[in-house]
């Protein structure tokens, strides 16, 4: 009698490992978000972090009282990174639930109803795809002027046509299995099958999209507030406290670096999560936990 | 009841960029009836056009020719609420039990779709409605609140049986209710939709490539290859004494659970060679010239049962 | 008594997940010989199809397998992985269900065909000349012309053909064939049946034909496996399956098929449902949907025994003893 026992535990620690960076990156997502909402609360110096100058602790290192260290007016970075946090998840969450508000309802009608209302939108959509859309961004923002606001809307006008592909992807291959032709032969009105039926179905990817999308969108308003189409002064935006913070990065290392580390840790964060969340949700990596005959 | 009169559906395709367009008749003028309490077989491979022929019954696909009647009305020139009427009338069961039914909805949700759609009544009355429904079918109460990847085979289908009579339906088209399912299941299946039958004076288009379920649950049979239908008539006459070349050889290729009377079968007869006008001129054994050049048509043999073949 | 090709010995398996341990095969253990066709049957999720892999060790990897199959008096289970991959293909290969998803859409039936006789048969020359007599044995007559094309323009039944051709490329002496007819017509599936039994004639393959379709038995089959909830309950000789029925639940999947039934009876059907994999009964496992079982069945496993030479069930009250 041979025994072979081909890595069950593997299999099991594989899928935890998975899951536990899957909640490491949520846990991140978490505590941005708790500073966001409670910013007044927990930074130490709440005035600083909304933008009151102090002139006389100019550039001191980071040390106990100011942990990052202030800034070229002597507010405390890390008030300013906190207040900061606000500002970039609300960006983020703005962007991606415009784009997906405008872009799925457009794709799933496309894909579902196909024909000429397919080709009148999808075309529509390539006009938008045909540019880079960083740049078209930031022609809008010319034209809109600068401001905060105006790179949010921006940036979601340029989001949605994305949203508007995969949703119609995703129509047309559900609008062929039997549930929708069985819908369609009980008399289920088009609209009905569209927002009953496949919009729940097709759902998956697009959430798994969105959370990607986050990170994209946060980086996004970032570089524009950076190139100054974005924040304006005194906000404690992060793009624009490393645009501002530069010039000081050999003397004063710390201004420009800790905002930035704030940046890249957010996207890091909704990009594993999206991937964690795409693999928890897609059926054939789900598979792997079930048993199949 | 329901009248098929000269119906085709035609499908174009360009070839290529620029190339021509082609047209492939996955339903080519075809016509039968299906009287109250019937239940009507249609026969045929992957791809002869049953699947389509069934979906212009239910009114998801236009037909390029021909006109469907029911209940002495045209299908294809009803508006509004006669429409909704006829969905109500026609309603279908697919092979696959799990794609059938919405796998984000709860069993619930999906048997009340059609009723809150069709009837405009108290939610109490239709939930009265639905546990009458599942005690048809055989269900348990329970089944309700779960969802479609937590039931078997066997349950999805009645789901989607129950679903399908919910509407009072007068026909029933049954696309391949029982060919994904377990020896066993489809049994249960079968007892349950003649019980049916009984119970709600339905008709059913019942269709199949298993000659033995069709045999057991209807009582007319078409049989159909390539967008025509090549025989037709009563199930016991046209399985016990068949004309068309090509529903002898479906008869002599089903497989039969009788191992002491193995039969030899002739490979060879399947090979396809020569276009001819007739559809199965290609693989038919008994063709001849007449067959290349003019198309056969359904002709009366016997006591309603039609063949279309040039050389009986 | 003649020596068999491949022998399975209480066979057990069990696969771990996260919602507990699945019991997926309990004792399986047959025997197939050489120039056979021996047919496993049962209905979804009885385990047929995880018993033909584990005879080619392809089996996902959080499973715990016990027991042992003997192939040329050599455990396959003792093999390291390298060593079971020069078995595979060469001494047992396997058909799967849907041919479209078998072969890989971008390469030409052919190139796929002479890279398995390549890799089955390293010393072979003439593997151009050899795929096309392959072809011709199964039953393609323009050779050339099916050897130069995609699979995508080919029918489901000439793709199983295809498939069947690489399968045998490297002249198993075992082939394994899962449910190779389900997704094709039923013309199709005759010439498929016809052409394994061609195989068998011709090479002397023995040949493990995993299906539902009792009807393919009759057709096929020299001897048949019945199993049930991961059990062989009945095998034997197709014919005394069929007319000697031991086995309840044989008798009912026998009963239940609709050929040659009169109109105006319902179908015999079995009631109740599979027993749960996690959590198997204690005792017979088919006994909740038995009409003969007894208090023995309650606690007590059946085993298998011989009823005549080659017919053994494992049931405490079988068939045919009350009718005898």
């Amino acid at each position: 009698m041979k025994k072979i026992i081909s890595g069950e535990n593997e299999i099991t620690l594989r899928l935890l490992a998975k899951d536990k960076l899957a909640l490491f990156s949520l846990a991140i997502i978490v505590l941005f978000i708790l500073m966001a909402i409670f910013a007044p609360y927990i930074a130490p110096y709440p005035e600083e972090g909304e933008g009151k100058p102090v002139p006389e602790q100019r550039f001191i290192p980071p040390s106990i009282e100011h942990p990052f260290g202030t800034d070229y007016l002597g507010r405390d970075i890390l008030s300013r990174i906190i207040f900061g946090a606000r500002i970039s998840l609300s960006v983020g969450i703005f962007v991606v639930i415009c784009a997906i508000f405008i872009g799925t309802p457009l794709g799933l009608i496309a894909g579902y109803y196909g024909g000429k209302v397919d080709e009148i939108l999808m075309r529509a959509t390539d006009v938008f795809l045909s540019f880079p859309s960083l740049l078209f961004a930031i022609a809008l923002v010319a034209s809109l002027g600068p401001g905060l606001f105006n790179a949010m809307l921006s940036l979601a006008i340029t989001w949605w046509p994305w949203y508007t592909r995969l949703a119609r992807a995703q129509a047309v291959s559900i609008k062929e299995q039997p549930f929708i032709l069985a819908s369609k032969a009980m008399g289920v009105s088009g609209i009905r099958i569209v927002f009953k039926h496949i919009l729940p179905n097709s759902l998956t990817p697009i959430i798994v999209q969105g959370t990607m999308d986050m990170s994209s969108a946060i980086l996004a308003e970032a570089g524009l507030s950076f190139i100054g189409l974005g924040a304006q002064a005194p906000s404690p935006e992060w793009g624009l406290m490393v645009s501002t913070g530069r010039i000081y990065l050999l003397n004063y290392w710390w201004f420009p670096v800790f905002p930035g580390l704030a940046i890249f840790l957010i996207a890091l964060a909704f990009n594993l999560f999206g991937d964690c969340l795409r693999d928890i949700l897609d059926p054939k990596t789900r598979k792997f936990r079930g048993i199949t005959f | 009841m329901l009248e098929v009169k000269n119906l085709s559906k035609y499908y174009f395709k360009r070839i290529g960029f620029l190339g021509k367009k082609e047209t492939i008749k996955a339903v080519d003028n075809v016509s039968f009836e299906i009287e109250k309490g019937e239940s009507v077989g249609l026969v045929g491979e992957t791809g002869c056009g049953k699947s389509t022929l069934a979906r212009c019954i239910l009114r998801i696909e236009k037909p390029t020719a021909g006109e469907i009647i029911f209940d002495r009305k045209n299908v294809f020139k009803m508006k509004g609420k006669e429409i909704l009427e006829y969905c109500r009338s026609v309603q279908i069961v697919f092979q696959n039990p799990y794609t059938s039914l919405d796998p984000r909805l709860t069993i619930k949700e999906s048997l009340l779709e059609p009723l809150t759609i069709h009837f405009k009544e108290e939610k109490r009355n239709l939930m009265n409605r639905i546990y009458e429904l599942l005690k048809i079918v055989g269900l348990e109460d329970s089944v309700l609140n779960r969802y479609p990847h937590e039931l078997s085979g066997g349950q999805n289908q009645r789901v989607a049986i129950a679903r399908a009579i919910s509407l009072n339906p007068k026909l029933l088209v049954l696309d391949e209710p029982t060919s994904s399912l377990d020896v066993s299941v489809q049994a249960m299946i079968l007892n349950l939709l003649k019980e049916i039958q009984e119970k709600l004076n339905l008709s059913y288009l019942f269709i199949s490539h298993d000659l033995s379920v069709i045999k057991y649950i209807t009582n007319k049979v078409i049989v159909m290859y390539s967008g025509k239908f090549v025989e037709k008539g009563y199930t016991e006459r046209v399985l016990d004494k068949p004309y068309h070349p090509y529903t002898k050889m479906l008869l002599e290729a089903l497989p039969i659970p009788e191992p002491k009377n193995r039969r030899s079968r002739p490979i060879n007869s399947l090979h396809i060679n020569g276009l001819g006008e007739c559809v199965f001129y290609s693989r038919c054994p008994y063709k001849s010239e007449v067959c290349e050049k003019r198309t056969p048509n359904l002709v009366e043999v016997e006591e309603e049962h039609f063949v279309a073949c040039h050389s009986i | 008594m003649k020596k068999p090709l491949i022998e399975v010995k209480e066979l057990n398996l069990k696969f771990v997940s996260f919602e507990g341990i699945a019991h997926i095969l309990d004792n399986v253990s047959f025997k197939i010989y050489g120039r056979e066709i021996f047919g496993l049957v049962g209905e979804t999720g009885c385990g047929k199809s995880v018993t033909a892999l584990s005879i080619i060790r392809l089996l996902p990897k959080n499973s715990i397998i016990e027991g042992s199959i003997i192939f040329d008096e050599k455990n396959l289970l003792d093999f390291p992985e390298r060593e079971m991959a020069k078995i595979r293909g060469r001494q047992i290969s396997m058909i799967l269900q849907d041919p479209t998803s078998s072969l890989n859409p971008m390469f030409k039936v052919g190139e796929q065909l002479c890279d398995a006789i390549k890799s089955n048969q390293p010393n072979r020359k003439d593997v151009k000349d050899y795929a096309l007599e392959l072809l011709k044995v199964l039953g393609f007559r323009e050779s050339k012309r099916v050897f130069n094309s995609f699979p995508n323009e080919l029918s489901g039944g000439m793709q199983q053909r295809i498939a069947i051709a690489i399968a045998l490329s490297g002249e198993p002496k075992l082939l394994i064939a899962d449910e190779p007819t389900t997704a094709l017509d039923v013309l199709t599936q005759a010439q498929i049946v016809a052409l394994l039994k061609d195989i068998r004639d011709k090479y002397g393959t023995s040949i493990l034909l995993i299906t539902h379709n009792l009807g393919l038995v009759a057709e096929v089959c020299d001897r048949v496996g019945v199993m049930y909830s991961g059990q062989i309950v009945e095998t034997g000789p197709t014919e005394e399956i069929f007319y000697n029925t031991r086995h309840p639940y044989t008798l009912g999947l026998l009963q239940a098929l609709p050929y040659n039934k009169p109109k105006d009876k319902p179908l015999p059907v079995i009631l109740g449902n599979l027993p749960n994999p996690f959590n198997p009964p204690k005792g017979c496992r088919f006994k909740e949907r038995c009409s003969r079982a007894t208090k023995e069945c309650e606690n007590l496993k059946p085993k298998p025994y011989l009823i005549s030479q080659e017919h053994s069930v494992a049931c405490f009250n079988p068939l045919g003893d009350i009718i005898c």
